[in-house]
């Protein structure tokens, strides 16, 4: 019987299936749609599932939606309401989008599978992070459960235990509008990025200048209540800008040019100032969450703990014993929260036990139908293709990967990447700029054996687990400067990946490398700048062709893109 | 591939634009929010995924001579400002009558001649139809925007009275949830 796991409607809509034994199977609306970060319905995500493992109303146990839908539309609509005639664009918006929610979540399944009522259940937002947080640590009751996003049912930070016998307790939430979440949202859209897609642009960006406006922000948001000052805010009354005249009166001209030289140092200081409000502030729930449970092990989901810098400072205060960030923190991993819930509510004293974080299909099941070889040439004249791969990227090529399972989380941990190698630095530049189109304040990520970590690297015990799905930063060492600066981030950190599996790809090709004199790789997600990551043969071939790369390693050989 | 390279020709002039007249690149955002939200183009759907591919040929055929004609205004606009991008409209003209003609011929040739004209009329009816729509929902706009200032005061009044409690705390989450409501 299959356990199914749905998040939509509000952001990056995904489904995970589960029978909580051979099969696992986690899908983003946007692989399908094309469009980042889809958070319509998941119709085709559900149709590729009915499809590939025949779902019916009879093999199907439940159906979980992650969040509850009223409540959701609900706790917003009521704090606004309040205030009905100065919140009106709000409320306006708000009831016109009534019939766009997942409140009709119930009728959007019916429409592509035919499944009684009582199979569709419904789990409560920020227990879906909690309940997918829970499912990548082994001994559950030994952690603390923190989470920590924009909102969710009107809750914006929550703090869980769970006993050995599944009961889980709610120690600690904090209520809307007051959250940090939407007050590093509002930078985010008061700098000129998009909210939801712009937060790690911030965190990158926070690295280049210095927290000036830190005491100004401070009474904004109060880090020790956690309290919000909404003069400062116009989420609760503008769907289309979150930060009131109030905020610009005293930071200035919102929207500026971040390209010209003046307008970035602001830009740069502001974002390290709100970096550094939200350091502190997650310092304080985290410390509450360490005082209220007596646990010093924590599991941090929330969109929140996607800011991969945060954890990173985290760690150097001595503050806990250990601190997981499972790999898709988000609304998106959610759908396993969802999943987990509904085996749970089945079993009562048990959940679901997914021992890898490569939980997406794997690509020849993904690509059933579509015939290889009229994309692409196998160019590998032995059997011996990584070899032939690594000699390309030691030549100074760069090369895409496709293989093995789909990641799910927003980071391609190689097995749907592009790759190159990290001593060319005037290579590393230009698929950096030219090639993905990011930003120059961006930096590019490394990838590289477990075993040769601390050669180049340097990172606390308490975090070094999130490494492995590139869930934390770490300090570059002086060998790495010598050798690979082009990866070092302005202020000496790294989002590295270590890679432990020996049977995977990724290891293979890194261990060759190294034999060939190198032992680091750029890794960067297969997609253009604000483009889904490509999930089926037709989307490697059309970014391929975009991006001007000509070779690919896949699971069974080198290729080479064909012109057709 | 041609969408693709279109996409990054009006990216590039949008880049230009804010960079040669100093505008905040939010207020070029482009959200044709009216037309995106009522259907025009589905929400939940691609055009293509609702409509057959002769259809779906009939609809690009008729469409893009309108397309064609906004896109000339707005090169035309241009001209003076930005000349290189005049000069790439132009090649993105040339691709879309391209795709126009294929669509027609590709239509032409799995329709019969009458059903393929009465198909090509209807699209195009249809298409000026979205668009006075379109034009005209700030009218429209006029008498429902009171009803929902007073549907939104109702409520308010409502609500007023109130007292939802809110729970910090939960000692067995999972026995105080009910999975089956919404609510």
């Amino acid at each position: 019987m299959y356990y199914i796991g749905i998040s939509a409607y509000y952001h990056e809509s995904s489904v995970f299936l589960t029978n909580n034994e051979d099969v696992n199977c986690f899908l983003k609306e946007e692989s399908f749609s094309r469009i980042k970060g889809d958070k319509n319905f998941p119709k085709r995500s559900l149709k590729f599932l009915i499809k590939k493992f025949d779902l019916k109303k009879e093999n199907i146990k439940f159906i979980c939606f992650y969040e509850k839908p009223f409540k959701t539309w609900w706790e917003i609509f009521y704090f606004s309401i309040k205030n009905p005639l100065q919140n009106k664009d709000f409320l306006i918006h708000h009831l016109k989008n009534f019939n766009k929610g997942s409140i009709f979540f119930y009728t959007d399944i019916n429409k592509l599978i035919n499944i009684p009522r009582n199979k569709i259940i419904y789990s409560s937002h920020h227990l879906s992070h909690c309940l997918y947080g829970s499912s990548v640590v082994k001994n559950i009751p030994d952690y603390v459960y923190v989470t920590c996003d924009g909102v969710g049912e009107g809750e914006t930070m929550s703090i869980y235990t769970i006993d050995d016998k599944y009961n889980i307790k709610k120690l600690w939430t904090n209520f809307y509008p007051h959250s940090i979440g939407l007050f590093y949202s509002t930078i985010t859209d008061y700098l000129g990025f998009e909210i939801n897609e712009g937060e790690f642009k911030v965190m990158s960006l926070s690295s280049y200048g210095k927290p000036l406006y830190e005491n100004k922000l401070k009474e904004i948001f109060d880090i020790n209540s956690f309290k919000i000052n909404m003069d400062y805010f116009e989420f609760n009354k503008n769907p289309n800008k979150s930060f009131s005249k109030k905020f610009s009166d005293i930071f200035g001209e919102p929207y500026l040019n971040i390209n010209l030289k003046e307008n970035f140092k602001k830009y740069a200081d502001i974002a390290s100032s709100a970096q550094s409000i939200l350091e502190l502030t997650m310092k304080n729930l985290l410390e509450n969450a360490i005082k209220l449970s007596g646990k010093k092990k924590i599991v941090l989901t929330g969109g929140v703990a996607l800011n991969c810098k945060m954890i990173h400072n985290l760690s150097k205060q001595d503050l806990f014993e250990e601190l997981i960030v499972p790999p898709s923190p988000g609304d998106s991993g959610s759908a396993i929260g969802a999943a987990n819930f509904a085996y749970l509510n089945d079993k009562k004293t048990n959940t679901l036990d997914l021992n890898t974080i490569f939980l997406g299909p794997e690509k020849k099941i993904i690509n059933k139908e579509i015939d290889k070889e009229n994309l692409f040439l196998k160019i590998n004249s032995t059997d011996n293709f990584l070899d032939e791969a690594t000699n390309k990227i030691i030549n100074g090529e760069i090369i895409a990967s496709y293989y093995e399972k789909t990641e799910i989380g927003p980071r391609s941990l190689g097995n749907t990447s592009i790759f190159c190698d990290a001593k060319n630095k005037d290579l590393v530049k230009n698929l950096n700029l030219n090639i993905k189109k990011r930003d120059f304040f961006q930096p590019l990520a490394p990838i590289l054996l477990d075993e040769d970590f601390e050669k180049y690297f340097s990172i606390s015990k308490n975090i070094k687990k999130n490494l492995e799905w590139m869930g934390t930063l770490c300090n570059a060492n002086e060998q790495l400067y010598n050798n690979y600066s082009s990866i070092i981030h302005v202020d000496g950190t790294c989002r590295t990946q270590i890679v432990k599996d020996k049977n995977s790809l990724t290891y293979k090709i890194l261990q060759n490398l190294k034999k060939k004199g190198s032992d680091i790789l750029v890794n960067t997600s297969f997609n253009i700048s604000k483009d889904p990551v490509v999930f089926d043969l037709f989307d490697v071939y059309v970014n391929m062709k975009r991006m001007n790369i000509n070779f690919i390693l896949m699971d069974d050989g080198f290729y080479k893109i064909k012109d057709i | 591939m041609d969408e693709y390279k279109h996409f990054s020709i009006f990216t590039n002039i949008k880049n230009q634009l804010i960079l040669e007249y100093k505008i905040n690149k939010k207020e070029l955002n482009f959200v044709p929010n009216h037309i995106y939200n009522k259907g025009y183009i589905c929400e939940d759907h691609f055009i293509f995924e609702k409509k057959k591919l002769n259809d779906f040929a009939i609809f690009i055929g008729a469409n893009e001579e309108i397309a064609e004609k906004k896109l000339i205004e707005f090169s035309n606009h241009l001209k003076n400002h930005i000349p290189s991008a005049y000069e790439k409209i132009q090649k993105i003209l040339q691709d879309e009558k391209r795709h126009s003609e294929y669509s027609i011929l590709f239509a032409k040739k799995t329709n019969n001649s009458s059903l393929y004209k009465l198909k090509f009329v209807k699209e195009k009816i249809l298409s000026k139809l979205r668009h006075l729509y379109a034009n005209s929902l700030n009218k429209l706009s006029f008498i429902f925007y009171p009803i929902l200032i007073s549907i939104l005061i109702i409520i308010s009044f409502t609500t007023y009275f109130l007292k939802l409690k809110k729970n910090i705390t939960d000692n067995n989450v999972i026995e105080n949830i009910n999975p089956n409501s919404m609510t």
